[in-house]
């Protein structure tokens, strides 16, 4: 086995093509062609438009990828690709083109986990991972806490409706403000009070029970902050956007946090790392470092352009596999919408 | 010069490797909802470990998702083998397949494009017209007094498909649109160009022909 295998990542599940080139644990490439200004006007990710703009941005990406790592397509050793969840579509030009330069070079493909990538990628930034980490994973399409032991994920909750990114985007446009509304609602909440409205926080009550102790739901609080902005307004009352933002804000991430620790403590584990396009919050960052340190857990968090969607994570995530023996996928695989994190690796060979 | 075509652009996945007029290897599976699964193990199985020179690939028009599949495909494999890779029209493929079974004169060549609608071309000797999308419904009643000749009718559903309506359609049922790729690649498109003459690059670059703009609307509320 590779001790420091050269591997490109490919990742198109949603609206950025992603191709990163890692060797070993370390980073040599990490490029992303968005098509979010096409979608701003929507309001949310068109499949249609994503779709055709990963296949205007695949080649030239992966071009790029190579030029800045300075290594040509025939030194890689593996190829890594986002099998799923994602948007099947979109999924679709990646591993049509990770399946291609996998054929072509007579190199091993592996169809991975989009969620586990979220979570390998901090190995890039901050070193090796313990052995045990928990995982919170936040982005606009997915809100959940999984662990990680040697090689095996097992999720421990999940979102029973919104993710806390769509959460974001959906208060934003309620404010005014773009899309996608992560970073707005972030920089306008840095003027306003997180006290000055008690917005619900959901599933944290106890009659909602054990078995959602590690679950979440923001859509309840999408709700609310709809409703009382409409109840200001009605009473000729003006809205302070500042101060509906940093509310809304430190609900969700009163919210991640707490049951981010609550699986640590309930797990013995004491290392949390935190992924996905929400891990950029800066409220976000600031409570779990304040929280975690009190009872005694590390925080990694890697840096913001590793949190968003990228190749780089799923090239981590491929390394990583390698190294440790994992079996590749078939030719043959398939990409799926909907898939476990105990599921790193799609369709193994036989 | 050994070519390697591909086409997803119908309901089959077909792959072709010809060496000039040879035809080393050839493979073809209708599944209309399993394009990516099939293609790259297909391509796999007939390159065979051999050199190739250029890829060759069907751009369509045809249902999107199997078609990207089949265009991201071509495009990665010409990437890696630092070879040339040029497109060629689907319908374009369809027609040579039409004049080869015996149509003469002018007629259509189709593709099913599902919602009720075909995406087609006019033919006489070259393509006169199109690709254009529609229903049957609003098509000029003249055009369907010319025969029709099309692929893609999901052969599960063949009576549900706009293909199947229009007038006295001669389903193409199993024509290997990879390989009459490859005959346009060698032999001359029917934009008139010859590539072996022109070195493949006086045809279509390799991006689809969606025909059809995203139907996405804007300022809906979630």
């Amino acid at each position: 086995m590779i001790s420091e295998p050269l591997v490109l990542g490919i990742e198109t599940s949603c609206d950025e093509t992603g191709v990163g080139i890692v060797r070993g644990a370390t980073l040599l490439a990490d490029e992303v062609a968005s098509s979010i200004d096409e979608h701003a006007r929507f309001g949310g990710v068109v499949p249609e438009i994503a779709s055709r703009a990963h296949l205007e941005a695949m080649v030239p990406t992966i071009e790029r990828a190579c030029a800045v790592a300075n290594v040509k397509l025939s030194d890689i050793d593996a190829i890594a690709v986002t099998g799923g969840p994602g948007l099947v579509g979109a999924l679709l030009v990646g591993t049509a083109s990770a399946k291609a330069l996998a054929l072509a070079l007579g190199i091993p493909v592996f169809a991975v986990n989009h969620l586990a990538g979220h979570i390998v990628v901090d190995e890039l930034e901050h070193g090796p991972l313990p052995d045990s980490v928990i995982g919170l994973l936040v982005s606009g399409g997915h809100s959940s806490l999984v662990q990680l032991t040697g090689s095996d994920f097992q999720s421990l909750g999940a979102t029973l409706d919104d993710a806390a990114g769509e959460a974001f985007d959906k208060v934003a446009r309620l404010l005014g403000l773009p899309f996608p509304g992560g970073p707005w609602i972030d920089e306008v909440a840095r003027s306003g009070d997180e006290r000055a409205i008690a917005f619900p926080r959901g599933l944290t009550a106890a009659h909602d029970g054990a078995a959602n102790r590690l679950n979440f739901s923001f859509s309840g609080l999408k709700t609310a902050v709809a409703r009382w902005v409409k109840q200001q307004e009605q009473a000729g009352i003006g809205v302070s956007v500042p101060d509906v933002a940093a509310s809304f804000q430190e609900a969700v991430v009163d919210v991640l946090t707490q049951k981010a620790l609550a699986a640590c403590q309930d797990t013995g584990i004491e290392h949390l790392v935190i992924g996905g396009g929400v891990a950029a919050n800066s409220r976000l960052r600031a409570l779990a470092l304040e929280r975690a340190a009190r009872i005694g857990v590390s925080v990694r968090i890697p840096r913001p352009g590793l949190c968003t969607d990228n190749g780089a994570m799923i090239a981590a995530l491929g390394s990583r596999l390698l190294v440790r023996g994992a079996i590749a996928s078939d030719l043959s695989f398939a990409t799926t919408s909907v898939l476990p994190i105990e599921t790193v690796v799609l369709n193994v060979l036989n | 010069m050994i070519l390697l075509a591909l086409d997803t652009a119908s309901a089959a996945t077909s792959v072709a490797l010809v060496d000039g007029d040879v035809i080393l290897k050839f493979a073809r599976h209708v599944d209309a909802r399993r394009h990516a699964e099939l293609l790259a193990p297909m391509i796999a199985s007939v390159v065979a470990g051999r050199t190739v020179d250029a890829v060759v690939c069907g751009v369509g028009p045809g249902p999107y998702t199997g078609l990207r599949v089949g265009v991201a495909t071509a495009q990665s494999l010409a990437l890696a083998w630092q070879v040339p890779v040029v497109g060629i029209c689907s319908l374009d493929a369809v027609a040579y397949a039409a004049r080869a079974a015996g149509v003469t004169g002018e007629f259509i060549a189709a593709i099913d494009a599902r919602r009720n609608e075909v995406y087609w071309a006019r033919y006489g000797e070259h393509r006169l017209a199109g690709p254009f999308v529609n229903r049957p419904g609003e098509l000029d009643p003249q055009l369907l007094t010319l025969p029709w000749v099309g692929v893609g009718a999901d052969p599960q559903y063949p009576d549900a498909t706009a293909l199947a309506q229009l007038a006295m359609p001669l389903l193409l049922a199993d024509v290997p649109l990879a390989q009459r790729i490859t005959d346009l690649a060698i032999h001359g498109t029917d934009d008139g160009a010859t590539a072996k003459q022109l070195g493949l690059q006086q045809l279509l670059s390799p991006y689809p022909l969606y025909v059809r703009r995203p139907d996405a609307v804007a300022g809906v509320k979630a």
